[in-house]
């Protein structure tokens, strides 16, 4: 074999074994806006991801990046993390809004355990973030659903 | 040619980095399961066992495969038999938590602690589900919600709302056998246990015990948990799940039933009721 198709299997091998194991590629749902207020990229994500066979974890953050910015208002209006088993909300936990000024990053996660499903049983992630710098104003609101 | 051996210094280090993040995830350590907690949860479980003829706490990779295996080939003999020629399944449950709190609906309306789900999937030919009709109600039968799947569509009536999603999909042994193959990953333990009945039945019940890392909130329970177990009791002849139990131990060591669930009935059908058919065609009143 030459060298160019074992550096390429090589590649291929390790980057196969860092996703499989990282657990990178897991659910989730972002939304960028570039250039927010003129000076940084706001983003917004929410995600749900199983801890274990007892619980799973629904998450929202809301930051700056490229570059990391502090802007005025950070965080959400007001988020909820939900189960359902085959479309039936067997758990709703909804959260109040935070936010943080002054701040690039804010993040929370919430706990649920996972109910016996013998059918579809999802996580949900829903809420309005909440960005706010000088005179400009972002607050996208969008929902993840995921298998958990 | 410069360019060439960067490439060639940069897939050496990916793979070492992969070779680490593979030993990393795949050889941590587990935590030393508790036979004392363990064997108390089973005595709650089953009050009707008589004797335990075997008990084996988890340690091995190997052992959890055999276990998976052997759970799985249970799974694939009841799908063959149950999801043969059937149309309709009709499958009702009940579900038992123990909760501090329960959440609340938009509607206002709070979710029962305690629940019968009555679920009705038609299948087609192939035996996969394409549509579904789901009632959760009150111990007193009164419904709370009702959720359906048509056409690549899901609703839940109760609260309004409308979302794509793949078609529902029916496990029989209620995902248990892909946490069991999961475990390891988790750090998690397994136990095997055969139990008789006092009613000279036999059941398979397995165990995936889960430690937190330190103890966590979960929504629900005022106390820290601070390890869960989730028991799946099978038949062993017709590995038809009997029930799933699920046990939390808090910050303050006691133990308790978080969930209990029991499957009611399991039935093939023609067709459901009309009043059950209404609502996946949009005409319930």
């Amino acid at each position: 074999m030459n060298t160019k198709i074992k550096s390429f299997v090589a590649v291929v091998l390790a980057l196969i074994l860092v996703f499989q194991n990282t657990g990178l590629g897991i659910a989730l749902a972002t939304q960028t806006y570039a250039n927010f207020a003129g000076v940084t990229t706001a983003k917004a994500m929410k995600d749900v991801w199983i801890v274990n066979a007892t619980s799973w974890n629904g998450h929202i953050r809301s930051w700056t990046t490229n570059p990391v910015y502090n802007i005025g208002t950070i965080g959400w209006v007001w988020w909820t993390f939900r189960e359902t088993c085959s479309g039936i909300i067997v758990d709703n936990w909804p959260k109040p809004g935070y936010v943080q000024y002054g701040a690039n990053y804010v993040f929370d996660t919430g706990v649920d355990d996972r109910d016996a499903c013998g059918g579809t049983r999802e996580g949900w992630v829903l809420g309005k973030h909440d960005f706010k710098h000088g005179s400009s104003t972002w607050r996208p609101e969008f929902t993840t659903i995921e298998g958990i | 040619m410069y360019k060439y051996k960067r490439l060639k210094i940069l897939a050496y280090y990916l793979l070492i980095l992969g070779i680490i993040s593979f030993a990393v995830y795949h050889f941590r350590p587990t935590p030393v399961p508790d036979p004392a907690l363990a064997l108390a949860a089973g005595e709650n479980a089953h009050q009707a066992s008589t004797s335990q003829l075997a008990n084996e706490p988890s340690t091995s990779v190997d052992q959890a495969n055999l276990w998976n295996q052997e759970l799985n080939s249970l799974v694939v003999k009841r799908q063959g038999e149950v999801l043969k020629g059937a149309e309709w399944i009709h499958v009702t449950e009940l579900h038992q938590r123990n909760k501090d709190t329960t959440g609340t609906l938009s509607t206002g309306q709070q979710i029962p602690a305690n629940y019968i789900l009555d679920t009705w999937y038609h299948l087609n030919k192939q035996g996969k589900v394409f549509e579904l009709i789901n009632i959760m109600k009150t111990e007193n039968n009164e419904i709370v919600q009702v959720s359906t799947h048509s056409k690549g569509v899901w609703q839940n009536l109760t609260v309004g709302e409308k979302w794509q999603g793949d078609p529902p999909t029916l496990n029989l042994d209620y995902g248990f056998n892909s946490d069991m193959a999961n475990a390891s990953s988790w750090g998690s333990t397994l136990k095997r246990e055969e139990n008789k009945l006092s009613n000279g039945r036999s059941t398979l019940a397995f165990t995936i015990k889960d430690m937190f890392n330190q103890p966590v909130k979960i929504d629900g329970h005022e106390n820290l948990i601070i390890s869960g177990e989730t028991r799946a009791h099978f038949d062993p002849q017709s590995g038809a799940l009997l029930s799933l139990d699920r046990v939390f131990v808090d910050e303050t060591g006691a133990q308790f039933f978080a969930e209990q669930m029991t499957i009611l009935t399991f039935e093939k059908i023609e067709l459901p009721p009309n009043d059950v058919l209404s609502y996946l065609e949009g005409t319930a009143k």
